[in-house]
């Protein structure tokens, strides 16, 4: 799939709704800006500046590239922030909604209602607490084990390659 | 009466176990029970005894959640997890990561090298360089020994005699190699104490300071394993934007520093390594195509 119009089409869909009424209730990703920054053209230290940002302007997030998001100023503006820059604005929870499935919240409908999913399970103090041992879980659980060398072949498949890194010296 | 039948047991085991030496699945139990002369040698736990806790730890911990039913998931994370803690310094241990059915946010690290995340704190990440960044902060708790110093600091359960009666039944225990035998736990009651040992730790959590060492120690990890390095800040993003009331972040936020305050600490070092040139992959497709199950 070819990635430029798997994103095209991504903004695309999410520029309407957005230009109708700009608010977070159908699941749009609603950034805050936290401090004074430059909106750029490219998602590059040393890009073209094309806006600057102000402290709790507020902004969407349409997608990241590395320490980057792309953000939509208004219907007519959008460029690149510095990841750290933003944050996300608060809303109520509803599963899934912050995630990878964020994105598609706008083609889905807005209503996702939490105990409609099935299997809902929490994992809260109590449940903890009253739990005793399951072996069988746990061999399940070993079974699941990755070797090395799969992990080896995995990270070949998506082209990581480990790197020699120290780690950092503790900021005082 | 009950007491006195402990004991004899006990004095069973140490007598049996120190009068020859004798190993299973390469388990030397003589030595695993001089070790308990003092609670531990050296101030430090042994391998055997960090794998025998993490066993029975992590056995609880799935009595408390089901596992998520979808092989092919479980196998990702543990593909993720397992390239990343190949990067650490502990990479010889036997790392298991699955996946828990449960809506509620959260991830788990247990000694020896178990991690467990949640399907709800999975639903909530965008790409495989914010798997890999939890995962790398629970790896982390496991290299640095965290949950085996707390238990040493409460100093709450009698470890030794615990373990020596284990250390009898894996003996008894039929010599069937197939990876770490768990038919000591299926003979072997866990007692009491262990079992509130185990809910105690996962209920209240860390010290602060060892969950701010798990996130720099975490960056590294990942950033090795040639993840993008904003991974972590991203997920720490995504929660601090959940309403901190909602049920299903309770235990998170009562076992874990604010993600606003861990992000603000994480900053400078996120910070280095961009000075540093560090980039590395974000993997965001092969995520979606992995999580679809989800």
């Amino acid at each position: 799939m070819n990635v430029k119009y798997f994103w095209l089409g991504k903004v695309i869909l999410l520029c309407i709704p957005f230009s109708l009424c700009a608010s977070s209730e159908n699941g749009n990703s609603s950034g805050i800006i936290v401090k004074a920054a430059s909106l750029q053209e490219r998602p590059q230290l040393g890009a073209k500046a094309i806006a600057q940002l102000v402290a709790e302007q507020k902004v969407g997030i349409l997608q990241r590239e590395g320490g980057w998001y792309q953000i939509a100023v208004d219907e007519a503006l959008n460029g690149w922030v510095k990841l750290l820059s933003v944050r996300f604005e608060k809303s109520a929870y509803r599963p899934g909604n912050m995630g990878v499935s964020a994105l598609w919240s706008v083609v889905k409908s807005g209503h996702s209602d939490v105990t409609a999913t099935t299997g809902v399970r929490g994992l809260g103090e109590e449940d903890i607490k009253k739990a005793s041992a399951n072996i069988e879980a746990l061999k399940i659980m070993q079974g699941y084990e990755v070797k090395p060398q799969q992990a080896q072949e995995f990270a070949q498949s998506g082209k990581l390659k480990a790197r020699k890194l120290a780690y950092l010296e503790t900021v005082k | 009466m009950k007491h006195l039948m402990q004991n004899l047991l006990l004095l069973m085991a140490l007598t049996l176990t120190s009068s020859c030496k004798m190993t299973v699945q390469n388990i030397d139990l003589g030595r695993l029970v001089d070790v308990g002369k003092g609670l531990t040698t050296q101030g430090e736990i042994s391998l055997e005894k960090e794998m025998l806790l993490g066993d029975q730890m992590t056995a609880v911990l799935l009595g408390a959640v089901p596992l998520h039913p979808d092989k092919q998931l479980q196998q990702y994370v543990n593909k993720v997890g397992r390239w990343v803690a190949q990067q650490s310094e502990r990479s010889l241990l036997p790392w298991n990561f699955a996946v828990l059915d449960s809506t509620d946010l959260n991830a788990f690290a247990m000694p020896s090298g178990y991690v467990l995340i949640t399907k709800g704190l999975l639903q909530n990440l965008h790409s495989e360089s914010e798997l890999a960044a939890v995962l790398a902060h629970e790896i982390a708790h496991i290299t640095q020994k965290h949950h085996l110093k707390e238990i040493e600091r409460q100093n709450s359960m009698d470890l030794m005699s615990n373990l020596a009666m284990v250390a009898s039944d894996v003996y008894q225990a039929k010599q069937n190699n197939k990876g770490r035998s768990l038919d000591y736990l299926k003979d072997q009651q866990i007692t009491e104490r262990l079992l509130g040992a185990t809910h105690e730790l996962y209920t209240k959590g860390l010290r602060k300071e060892d969950e701010f060492e798990a996130d720099r120690i975490g960056l590294v990890l990942a950033a090795r394993a040639d993840y993008d390095i904003y991974g972590l800040a991203v997920v720490m993003q995504t929660l601090s934007a959940i309403d901190p009331e909602d049920s299903h972040m309770a235990l998170l936020f009562a076992t874990h520093p604010q993600p606003s305050e861990r992000l603000k600490l994480l900053s400078p070092y996120i910070n280095k390594l961009e000075q540093q040139s560090v980039i590395g992959k974000m993997a965001q497709q092969r995520f979606e195509l992995n999580t679809q199950a989800l």
